[in-house]
């Protein structure tokens, strides 16, 4: 049978048996309007985080590159790749390559075999953050490649306070995401984790074994 | 490798699941897992009433979506298709096979990377894609070990669950080239690590199931903890995505009700690691991620369920596996003893229609009835009323069972029948009732000391000496 026809005797059987359409559900009036300031939500956000196994630093604007530096110098990172939308911002580029290299992750390619050998963390911006379940929001885009945030064994993201709503429903409405989505976005909320060795938990399964969350309190 | 376990027939079911009653280790294994999974899911719901509100969305929602259920395909489709994925129809699981190896063909692929699919595993995609010659390794930490050990996932959530540190210790160093002995689960971790890694560079397909599909934008939900999803949806040139056609939703908002449900009520988790939302291939000008992802929707008997009102409510199911979890014959049985890809409650429920009821009844009367799989369900599936259905429709006469299952009937025994006829009879009729009870105390002595399954757990039955009603007016 062809294609065409499968689909046509798929949807005739469920046609046949269709009823009326029930009524649309409200999913939206369930999620109720927090009425918390925006630095206890960011709080929240980072408790979470952290519980989950998510380090968290804070950071103002100016600080950024120094307190990127700190960390990578904590946690070793020699070779860095940074996404290309942190890259315009020159004075943390020069900041981040006193002290270590960058990979080049230029505009047009992602160089897989150094993600996957050589490169010791990954940096990353995100597009926000969801204080009810302590998550990071990544959209991916031309300058926002998936696997920064995904092969290297460390991530390390940066979230701007402003950037953190209540819940992904939230998220969802303010910003109309029902009107277009791009390739890719992913909720990460704790490093990669498994408990499928009888119910150990384990960190560092397949994606990054630390996660680095830099809060940027920009006022 | 694996064999196919959908040929297994059901009259095993019962040695199967006596061997494992027999088995204190497993017997542990399964309590303990059981337990700790009620305890995590039972923290997630510290406020019963916002659960049962919640609860009641998501079924509303699921209700909803499956009202819609062909227009919001054809939507779905749309959609995708202009987002630039690819949309392929397989009404059973030999279709799924082909179209899978059709694209492998087409791009001339020789090794498959997979994420975790519960419908790959309900296809059998991993000795069809063997048998075509390519490749293909499971790279969810617990299917990994189950594929090492040639077996099937005994949990949908927690595919091993079933063996013990030691055992996947003994496996790794039996089965990994290069492994000592560890039965550290950081380093057995870091080793399944090490060794899934190259596969994910090297792949030229990765493979993933669907946990939501939103029709409105076109997008693909995953739900995962370890990366490995991610890996096999990003890393590979080609992403092929399958899933059954009921795992449709209109609304993107209609999405964070059912995550929410879906992961507080698997895995106890507030939210996984990662969600993974797709929408599209890889755009002119982006860094990373597939040039082409694929989406292969299943029928595979859903149709037959949604067919029958009663019987369409299993379709609601998010797969969470909460209902095994709770059940007091999974948590003594395992999942292997059923014998068919999903165990538990969803499986004898679900079962039946992927695979004909004339194999998989005896799976309907392997329960209590005690309903904890109906009172944990997130999208509250009656499973208890399904599976009275269920031993319904398989105990007809088959002459007029209708088409409502495939295989109805298949269990009906023309004697049985007559029995309880007879017995409906008795009960009906004061008289007839009043007749048989006291012949039955008289020809007590004519009770067989052998009473068929009864007598395999318990001493044998046997009336009174004198009736209860006797009793009571000549106390």
């Amino acid at each position: 049978m062809s294609q065409q026809a499968i689909r046509q005797r798929i949807l005739e059987k469920l046609r046949a048996a269709q009823a009326a359409p029930l009524a649309c559900p409200d999913a939206e009036v369930f999620y109720k309007e927090s009425m918390e300031d925006q630095p206890t939500r960011v709080e929240r956000l980072m408790l979470h985080m952290k519980n989950a196994m998510a380090e968290v630093h804070r950071s103002s604007a100016a600080d950024l590159g120094s307190c990127l530096n700190r960390i990578c110098s904590d946690k070793q990172v020699q070779l860095l790749a940074v996404a290309p939308e942190l890259l315009s911002d020159s004075a943390l580029c020069e900041h981040l390559s006193q002290q270590l290299q960058m990979l080049p992750v230029t505009q047009c390619h992602v160089d897989q075999e150094a993600l996957f050998n050589t490169v010791d963390a990954g940096l990353t911006l995100t597009h926000g953050g969801i204080a009810e379940t302590g998550t990071l929001v990544l959209w991916s885009g031309d300058e926002s490649p998936r696997m920064l945030s995904l092969v290297p064994p460390v991530h390390i993201a940066i979230l701007h306070a402003s950037c953190v709503v209540e819940s992904l429903m939230d998220m969802m409405i303010r910003e109309k995401w029902s009107t277009g989505l791009p390739t890719n976005v992913v909720l990460i909320s704790s490093p990669s984790k498994t408990a499928d060795i009888q119910q150990t938990l384990a960190y560092g399964a397949h994606g990054p074994k630390q996660l680095v969350v830099v809060l940027v309190e920009d006022r | 490798m694996n064999q196919p376990l959908h040929f297994v027939p059901s009259d095993e079911f019962r040695q199967r699941a006596q061997a494992v009653v027999e088995n204190p280790a497993l017997q542990k294994s399964f309590r303990g897992a059981m337990d700790f999974l009620q305890n995590k899911r039972l923290a997630q719901f510290p406020d019963d009433v916002a659960l049962q509100r919640l609860r009641d969305l998501g079924e509303a929602i699921r209700q909803y979506s499956l009202s819609k259920l062909p227009d919001l395909l054809e939507t779905l489709e749309a959609k995708l298709t202009a987002n630039g994925i690819q949309v392929h129809w397989a009404e059973t699981p030999e279709d799924a096979n082909r179209i899978f190896i059709e694209i492998a063909q087409a791009q001339g692929a020789r090794a498959v990377i997979k994420g975790k699919s519960m419908v790959s595993e309900e296809v059998e995609l991993n000795h069809a894609l063997q048998a075509a010659g390519i490749e293909a390794l499971e790279s969810d930490m617990g299917e990994y070990i189950v594929q090492l050990a040639d077996e099937k996932p005994s949990h949908i959530i927690m595919p091993a669950i079933h063996k013990t540190k030691v055992e996947i210790a003994e496996l790794f160093a039996e089965r990994i080239p290069g492994v000592d002995y560890t039965d550290s689960v950081d380093e057995l971790i870091q080793i399944g690590r090490k060794v899934l890694r190259d596969k994910f560079a090297t792949a030229d397909i990765g493979v993933s199931g669907v946990n939501l599909m939103v029709a409105e934008t076109g997008t693909l939900c995953l739900v995962e903890n370890e990366g490995n999803g991610r890996m096999s949806t990003t890393v590979p040139r080609i992403h092929v995505a399958i899933t059954g056609i009921e795992k449709v939703v209109e609304k993107l908002t209609h999405v964070p009700p059912l995550l929410s449900l879906l992961t507080r009520s698997a895995t106890g988790q507030a939210i996984t690691t990662y969600v993974n939302m797709i929408s599209s291939p890889r755009k002119p000008g982006e860094l990373d991620g597939p040039d082409e992802v694929h989406l292969i929707l299943l029928d595979n008997g859903r149709t037959q369920a949604y067919a029958d009102p009663q019987l369409r409510s299993t379709l609601q199911c998010i797969r969470c596996g909460a209902c095994m979890n709770h059940c007091p014959v999974y948590t003594r049985i395992g999942g292997h003893a059923y014998g068919t890809t999903y165990p538990g409650p969803i499986g004898k429920i679900i079962s039946p229609h992927l695979l004909g009821l004339d194999s998989t009844y005896a799976l309907a009367t392997a329960s209590t009835l005690c309903g904890a799989c109906a009172e944990v369900c997130p999208v509250r599936i009656p499973i208890p009323d399904l599976l009275i259905r269920l031993r319904t429709e398989a105990y007809k006469n088959p002459a007029t069972a209708g088409e409502a299952v495939r295989g109805a009937g298949s269990a009906y025994s023309s004697v049985a029948m007559a029995l309880w006829h007879g017995w409906a009879a008795t009960y009906r009729y004061p008289t007839l009732y009043r007749l048989f009870t006291w012949c039955a105390s008289r020809l007590r002595f004519l009770t067989p000391r052998k009473q068929g399954g009864w007598t395999r757990n318990h001493v044998a039955m046997q009336p009174a000496k004198r009736r209860f009603r006797d009793r009571l007016n000549r106390p």
